[in-house]
This record gives C-alpha cells, structure tokens and sequence, in this order.
C-alpha cells in the first residue's frame, strides 16, 4: 500500500519521469553496468562465510550483450577453466579432463554467485521489467523496478531493483527463485568513471538465509573487445583456456 | 612419419623466436592406494600367477607450459612425471602427453606435434573418440583422472571458425602402436535458439566410423545429451576361440579377422537440485562390447583354465591362458550395455565434497560403486578419499577384478 502511494505521489508530482517507460529505465540501467554491449573485464569474486574467505579471478569477455567468455584465472586449483554462455547455452570447460560439457542454467559454478551473475552484466535479455514505483529508500528518494524472467536462461523468477532517478544508476536488488522464495541481495557500491561514465564497479551479495554469507563482486580494467564472434563457441574454449 | 617430424621441425624453425608471453601451471598429487587382494581369484589361483602389490603410493605431476612466440604462434607442453613406489621397489617413468606448435590465421589455426584430441559429451564412455580408442585407460576410475592422464598422439590438423559453427581436419600419421594412417573430419554447429549443440565426425582408420554428438539444455535445471558411432571395418575385440577340445582343450585368443559393423550409443541426462547437487544418469550401448553368448566363452575358457591349473594338469599351458584372460580384461568396456549415475553433492559439510559413482553391466548385473570425498584445504590444495566396490558372481564383469575393495588416499596441490 506504501509503495503504491508513493507510485501515485510520484505519478503526480514527477509525471515527467514516468514518461520514461520502465523499459527504457531499464535500458538505462544496463548502459551504466556494462560500458558497452562488446568489452572486456577483470572480475575478482570474493566470498565470505563463517570458515574463512574464498577467491577467484576472472576475465570476461562479452560479445553483444548476449555472448560471454569467463577465464578462470585464480586460484590454481581453477586456473584455466572457462565458462562460455550463449543466450540462454552454457558450458563449462576444465582444462585437462574432459571435453566442454553443456550445463544447466540452475548450476553454480561459484558459491552463491550464479554463471548468470558472472557472465550477464545486464538484466533486460533475460528479464522484462513489469512495474516500475517510486519509493524513499534511505532518505533518497528511488525508483524501484519489478522484474521478471522471460527467458528460459534467466537464473531467478524475479528481481526487484532499485535505481537512482536521476542518474539511473543501479542502488540494490532482491533475487527470488521460481518458488517466491528471497535468494539473496545484492548493493552496487564503489561508483567510478570507466569508459566514459559513472558505474558501480563493486556488487555485494547477501544471502537471504545464510546471512553471514556474503559474496563481493569487483569489476575493473574495463576495455573495449575486439574477440571476433566466431571465438564465442565451445570448439574455442579449450584455446581461450590456455591464455590464462 | 619422417615427412610428418620433417614438417614439425621445420614449422618450429621458421617460427619468430621472440617470445611475447609465457605461462603455465604445475599441480602435484601424493596418492597411497590399498588393495584388499582376493586370495583366490579366478584370474590369479592362489595369487600364484600374477603379483600384485597389496599398497602403492603414487607421485606425480602435471606440468603444463605455454609460450605465445608472437601474436600468431605459440607451442604448448605438458608432462606428466611419475614416481611409483611399493614395499619393495620404486620406479619412475615420465609421459610427454602434449608438445605442439600452432599457427593462428585470421580464425584459423593450424598445429603439429603431440596433441590430445578428445571429442564427445558423455561421462561413461565416449563412442566418437575415435583418436582415444586405443589408448589404455582404467575406466573403474574417475572420468577426471582418466582423462587427465592420457597422453596425445602425432597430429597434423587445422580448424576452422566461423559464426556459431566451426569444422576441423586431423591427421595423425601410422606409428608403432597405431598401424595405419587416420584421418578426422568434423564439424561442430550451435542451434542458439533451440539451445542445443550438434556436432558431426567421419574418421578414416582400421576401424572407421561416422559420429554425432548431440547435447540440448532441457529445462533450467536439466541438459540432455547423446552420443552415437556407427563403426565399420576391422574389428579391434579380442575372441576366445576353442580349437581343440581334446584334453587338455587348446583355446587361441586372437583380434576377430572379420570385417565387422556396429554401433555405439550413449544416452545421457543431467539434474540440478536446488541445493546446487547434480545428478547424471547415462545408458550406454556398447555395440563393440562381448555378446552374452560371447561373454560365456570367456567365463568358461577363465573357469576351465582356473580349474586345470589348480589340478595340476598342464600346469604351463594353463598359466599361458590365464594371462591371456587378464590381458583382454578392460572393465568397464567388456558388455555390451551399461547403466552409469553419478550424484555429486557439494558442501556436504562445511569444505567438503561428496560424490558417488555407480556403474552397471546391465546383462550379468554386476556393478562397481566408487564414493568421493574431496577436504578443500585451501583454494589451492586438497585432500581426497576414494574407495571402489566391485560387486558380482564370480564370472561376471565386476566379480573378476583380482582384489576387492580398493581404497585411494591422496593429496592434491595446485602449486602454480
């Protein structure tokens, strides 16, 4: 009920914003997490749990928003492994043992991050916005974004994301799975020029039910890509693998 | 084969010898395995004709290098050096399993030297591996560590990228343990929007065949996969074939000299529960495998050598075949259907992994279970404990192993 009248204030006293559909917010959202639907990056994914932490780094390539080649790049004991997802396609290749083996979106390769996490650095190919709301969070006034999935690759039922109106600039989101159930949250933090503009370059993920569970997810060394799209096959992984 | 090192020195000498980046990594395993030896097996009466040792601690490493001599050429290398010790002797033996040197142009690369080629999407077996066919592997292992020990062949081949599909050409030249020359040709296509993955193989060799691997991501949690080779030419099984039955009865183990046709299948499917457990059922048909009929000249030809040698009649004849019989002996490969799980439980506990493999000769029943634990020490090392169970009467598949159970300790270091 809250949200829904803050929705109608919102409606009445910045109607001008609502002109901007909650696709293009959307939209807008995605240009600030990823500078570009081609680049490349370094990802560091730390997590946290009870025994201690745990590390891995990555490089990503991303072709077109919708092609992703992860290098595993440490520690040792994953140095070499490579994640290749196409559309809603993924497989996973590990040096020396087998051939790529085609996996399920639902496998996690990392802890609570999922291959979508890693791999996808924009929600609109995999999931459509439904509403959109205006809500206080803080003392700063957000638009909140009802998302859900619409491909079969999607990893989550749903996403709730909260956006700055202003700059469009992604604050937080609650992860749910095809049950309903509350996975985990994550905060965009660390807001940074890159490439030409302000994105966050570090995302914090929560578990919803092991809550001492956190996973830290570092983005840097943003360049632009120029891997030719013939490369983004399971035939090429084991070459992109020996480049660790 | 003088033309095939000609060429390979040749392409290392002309490549640029400046070398812009290299790199590599190196992992160690420690492994004491224990065998619980039957005291009277078929395959080995009284432990009297065959020594095998009760321990064995096992060192060894993998060390892989790779050096991009300029943006277009690069050579890659991996070995694999062993130090195997039991109670009384120890030997040491190392495996060059890849030494390559690779040419990139445009989408293109073109390679020579040892190299493993690997092909097809099954666990249990791999029917369009036609290059891994005659490599010797204990398939009661894990697929991991069968595979990761594996050493290449001499190849000379290119592929071919193109969007969302590409294709390659092998050839890998005759050598002392392969006879003849052997071509592949194959071609790998992805079908995006009905998420699955096609690939088509033709092989030229003793034995030829055509392949298609084909694997389709089912729901979010479930992939489905099947692996299918149709093979024609020379058969490669080893026959018992009874040439007398006087007394004693003079058996001959020989390859079938007939031309032969069949096909393999695997069929395969793998779940993810919520709680991030796989779960990985296959089927295969192993048309190249022992028929019943032939299985049961098999058992009788190991029962009537086991008993006569026992009885002291032809004591040496009777010794010869049974060390014949352990030679055709590859578990794992024998029948001609099998039924393999694999269920894989991360985290069971804080820092520990489980997994459990089951495989089953679907026409004698027998079976062999193999449960996994892996301790995760640090990110880079870990400790593992891995026992199989065979399980059978005594003339089927898994009841001839010469010891029962095996138990595996072994660390893992990931040093670089």
């Amino acid at each position: 009920m809250k949200r829904i009248l803050f929705g109608l204030i919102a409606l009445g006293i910045s109607g001008s914003v609502f002109a901007t559909t909650p696709q293009e917010i959307l939209e807008k959202v995605d240009r600030n997490r990823a500078p570009a639907n081609t680049f490349t990056c370094r990802l560091k994914v730390s997590s946290q749990k009870e025994d201690g932490v745990s590390k891995v780094e990555l490089l990503i390539r991303v072709k077109d928003a919708k092609k992703s080649l992860v290098l595993y790049q440490a520690p040792s004991s994953t140095k070499g492994r490579v994640l290749l997802m196409v559309e809603d396609n993924l497989w996973v290749y590990i040096p020396g043992t087998s051939n790529p083996i085609r996996i399920s979106p639902q496998q996690q390769l990392m802890g609570q991050v999922s291959n979508a996490d890693v791999a996808r650095v924009v929600y609109n190919i995999d999931y459509q916005p439904d509403s959109v709301e205006s809500e206080t969070l803080g003392n700063e006034k957000v638009f909140v974004l009802k998302l859900s999935a619409k491909t079969k690759g999607a990893a989550y039922k749903a996403i709730t994301l909260w956006v700055k109106p202003d700059t469009y600039l992604p604050i937080k989101a609650e992860f749910y799975a095809l049950s309903g159930r509350h996975l985990k949250t994550a905060y965009y933090k660390n807001y940074k020029t890159t490439l030409g503009s302000v994105r966050p370059t570090v995302l914090e993920i929560h578990d919803a039910v092991q809550t001492n569970s956190i996973t830290t997810l570092e983005y840097t060394d943003f360049t632009i890509d120029t891997t030719p799209e013939a490369f983004y096959q399971k035939t090429y992984m084991e070459r992109f693998s020996s480049q660790n | 084969m003088n033309l095939f090192k000609t060429l390979l020195l040749a392409s290392v000498s002309i490549a640029p010898l400046q070398i812009s980046a290299t790199t590599g990594s190196l992992t160690l395993f420690e492994q004491g395995t224990y065998r619980q030896l039957k005291s009277d097996p078929l395959l080995n009466p009284n432990q009297e004709i065959l020594t095998f040792p009760k321990a064995t601690n096992t060192i060894y490493g993998i060390v892989d290098f790779r050096s991009d001599l300029s943006p277009e050429w690069r050579y890659q290398i991996r070995y694999r050096p062993i130090l195997e010790s039991t109670r009384s002797e120890s030997s040491f033996s190392g495996v060059l399993d890849e030494a390559f040197i690779e040419w990139k142009s445009d989408q293109n690369f073109f390679y020579a030297g040892k190299k493993n080629n690997k092909d097809g999407v099954g666990l249990s077996a791999n029917p369009t591996d036609f290059f891994g066919e005659n490599k010797r592997v204990d398939k009661t292992k894990r697929e991991e560590d069968r595979r990761i020990q594996r050493e290449g062949d001499l190849l000379l081949g290119a592929d071919f990228f193109q969007d969302n599909w590409s294709y390659s050409l092998i050839f890998s030249p005759k050598s002392e343990t392969v006879l003849d020359n052997r071509y592949l040709v194959k071609a790998n296509i992805l079908l995006e929007s009905l998420r699955t993955d096609l690939s088509a193989l033709y092989f030229s060799g003793p034995l030829s065949g055509i392949g298609i691997n084909l694997s389709t991501t089912v729901t979010d949690s479930s992939v489905f996969y099947t692996e299918t080779a149709y093979r024609y030419g020379s058969s490669q099984k080893k026959r018992v074939l009874l040439v007398s039955n006087g007394e004693p009865r003079e058996y001959r183990i020989e390859s079938d000299p007939s031309q032969v046709s069949y096909t393999d299948i695997v069929l395969g499917s793998h779940y993810t529960f919520p709680d991030a457990s796989t779960l990985i059922i296959e089927y295969y048909y192993h048309g190249g495998g022992y028929s019943p009929t032939e299985w049961a000249t098999l058992s009788d030809f190991i029962l009537y050598s086991n008993k006569h040698y026992k009885a002291g009649v032809a004591t040496d004849l009777m010794r010869g075949y049974i060390q014949q019989a352990n030679s055709v002996m590859n578990f794992g490969s024998m029948s001609q259907q099998y039924g393999f799980l694999r269920f894989s439980k991360p985290d069971l506990i804080e820092k520990m992994d489980f997994s459990l493999v089951g495989l089953k000769n679907l026409s004698d029943q027998s079976f062999l279970l193999n449960p996994y634990l892996t301790y995760h020490l640090n990110d880079n090392s870990e400790i593992y404990l891995s026992a199989y169970w065979f399980s059978g009467s005594e003339t089927s598949e898994f009841g001839l192993p010469n010891w029962n159970p095996e138990i595996t300790v072994g660390t893992k270091w990931n040093m670089y």
